[in-house]
C-alpha cells in the first residue's frame, strides 16, 4: 500500500507520458486542425463576401453614374432637337411668308398690267370708236387723222 | 469479524505484482496499479480515436460535435487556470484530468483504482513539478528562475526552496488520500449497512470526490505553472 517502487514510479511516469503523446495525436491535433480549418474557411467565405459586396457596390455606382450620364445627354438631345426644329419652323415660316408676299407682289403687278391692257384696249376701242364715227360724220379722213391725234390728247388729259 | 474486516481491507488495499519482466539480470515488476494504468489508457485512446475519426469542417457528425464540444470544454478550462503565458501546458494537464478522473472511477468497474496506489500519484505529482520547475526555467531563464526563489523577500528563500518539495508532496498525498479514504468509508458502510446506504454514498465517493479531486490536482498544477511563467 504504501511502500515506494521506483519501477512503479517509472511505469507510471512511462505511461503518462505515452497517454500525453497518444492524446495529442489521436485527441487535440486532429479537433484543433479541423477547427482551424473551419475558421480558416468561414475567414475565407467572409472576405469572399465584402469582396462581392464591394464589386457589387462599384458597380452600382458605375450604373447608377451612367444613368446620370443618360439623362443628361437625354435633356441634351431634346433641346438640341428642339432647338433645330425652332428654326426649322422658322425658316419654313419666313419661306412661306416670303413666298406670300413675291405671289401677291406677282399677282398685284399681273392685275395692274392686265387692268392696263384693259384700259389701253378699251381706250383704243373707244378711240376707234369715235374716230369712226367721226369719219362717217365727217368724211374726211385726213381731218378725222388729225381729230383722232386731238382726241387721243384730250382722252389722256381726262385720264389723269 | 474485526480481523477480517481489517484483513479484507489490506487484501484491497495492496498493490500486487501481476508479473515481473526479466531483462537480462534487472528484473522489472508490474504492479496491478500500472497494469490498470494501461486499462486507462486504452479506453481513453480508443474513445480519442473514436470520437476525432471522419472529422468535417463542415455538416458534422453529432460524434463530431461531442468531440469539439468535449474537446473545447475541457481545453477551455485548463487554459483558463493557466492563464495566457501557459498555455502551451494545456495538452498534458487536460491529458492528466482525465487519466485521474477516469482512474479515480474505474473502481466502480471492478478494478482497483492506479490513484489509490501511493506510487501513481507519487509519480503524477513528480511529473507535476518538473513541468512546474521547467515552465520556470523556459519562461523566465535560469537566473530568473533563481532569482525567484528570494522574492519577494530574502528570507523567505528556505521556504521556496521548501515549496519545490512540499507542493508535489501535497499533490501526491491529497490525491492518495482523498482516493484511499473514499475507499476505506465506502468498504466500510458495504460491509456494515448493504445494499442500498452505499450505493448513494457511492455517488459522492467514488463519482463526484474522484472527479472532484482530478479537478484539484490538474487546478493545484496550473495555478503552479502560471505563478512560475508570471
Amino acid at each position: 500500500m504504501i511502500n515506494i517502487s521506483f519501477w512503479n514510479i517509472l511505469w507510471t511516469v512511462v505511461n503518462l507520458l505515452i497517454l500525453f503523446i497518444a492524446f495529442r495525436i489521436f485527441f487535440f491535433k486532429p479537433l484543433e486542425n479541423i477547427i482551424a480549418k473551419r475558421q480558416a474557411e468561414a475567414n475565407d467565405i467572409y472576405s469572399r463576401a465584402s469582396a462581392k459586396e464591394q464589386e457589387a457596390s462599384e458597380l452600382k455606382k458605375q450604373y447608377e453614374d451612367k444613368l446620370i450620364s443618360a439623362e443628361t445627354e437625354k435633356k441634351q438631345i431634346i433641346s438640341e432637337a428642339r432647338k433645330s426644329a425652332d428654326s426649322q419652323y422658322q425658316k419654313i415660316l419666313a419661306d412661306a411668308k416670303a413666298d406670300a408676299s413675291s405671289i401677291k407682289e406677282a399677282a398685284v403687278v399681273e392685275a395692274n398690267q392686265e387692268k392696263n391692257k384693259i384700259i389701253a384696249g378699251a381706250k383704243k376701242e373707244i378711240a376707234d370708236i369715235v374716230v369712226d364715227a367721226t369719219t362717217k360724220m365727217v368724211g374726211s379722213k385726213t381731218g378725222a387723222e388729225v381729230d383722232r391725234e386731238l382726241f387721243d390728247e384730250f382722252l389722256g388729259k381726262a385720264g389723269e | 469479524m474485526g480481523s477480517s474486516l481489517a484483513e479484507e481491507l489490506i487484501e484491497e488495499l495492496n498493490c500486487e505484482t501481476v508479473f515481473t519482466i526479466h531483462l537480462g539480470s534487472v528484473e522489472i515488476p508490474v504492479m496491478e496499479s500500472v497494469v490498470v494504468t494501461w486499462i486507462v489508457m486504452a479506453v481513453l485512446i480508443l474513445i480519442a480515436i473514436f470520437l476525432t475519426t471522419g472529422l468535417k469542417t463542415q455538416n458534422i457528425s453529432k460524434k463530431q460535435a461531442f468531440a469539439e464540444f468535449v474537446y473545447e470544454k475541457l481545453t477551455g478550462i485548463v487554459e483558463s487556470m493557466l492563464g495566457e503565458e501557459g498555455k502551451m501546458y494545456t495538452g498534458y494537464l487536460t491529458t492528466v484530468l482525465l487519466y485521474i478522473g477516469l482512474s479515480n472511477i474505474i473502481g466502480l468497474f471492478g478494478f482497483k483504482s492506479p490513484t489509490k496506489d501511493l506510487n501513481v500519484t507519487a509519480a503524477l505529482a513528480l511529473m507535476s513539478i518538473v513541468l512546474v520547475e521547467f515552465a520556470g526555467i523556459y519562461q523566465n531563464g535560469i537566473k530568473k528562475w533563481l532569482h525567484k526563489f528570494t522574492e519577494p523577500v530574502a528570507i523567505v528563500t528556505p521556504f521556496n526552496i521548501l515549496d519545490v518539495f512540499t507542493r508535489p508532496m501535497s499533490l501526491c498525498m491529497r490525491l492518495f488520500g482523498n482516493v484511499l479514504g473514499a475507499f476505506v468509508i465506502m468498504e466500510l458502510l458495504k460491509i456494515i449497512c448493504p445494499p442500498v446506504v452505499p450505493a448513494v454514498f457511492s455517488l459522492y465517493f467514488d463519482l463526484f470526490d474522484g472527479l472532484l479531486q482530478a479537478y484539484v490536482f490538474v487546478f493545484l498544477t496550473s495555478l503552479y505553472i502560471k505563478e512560475a511563467v508570471e
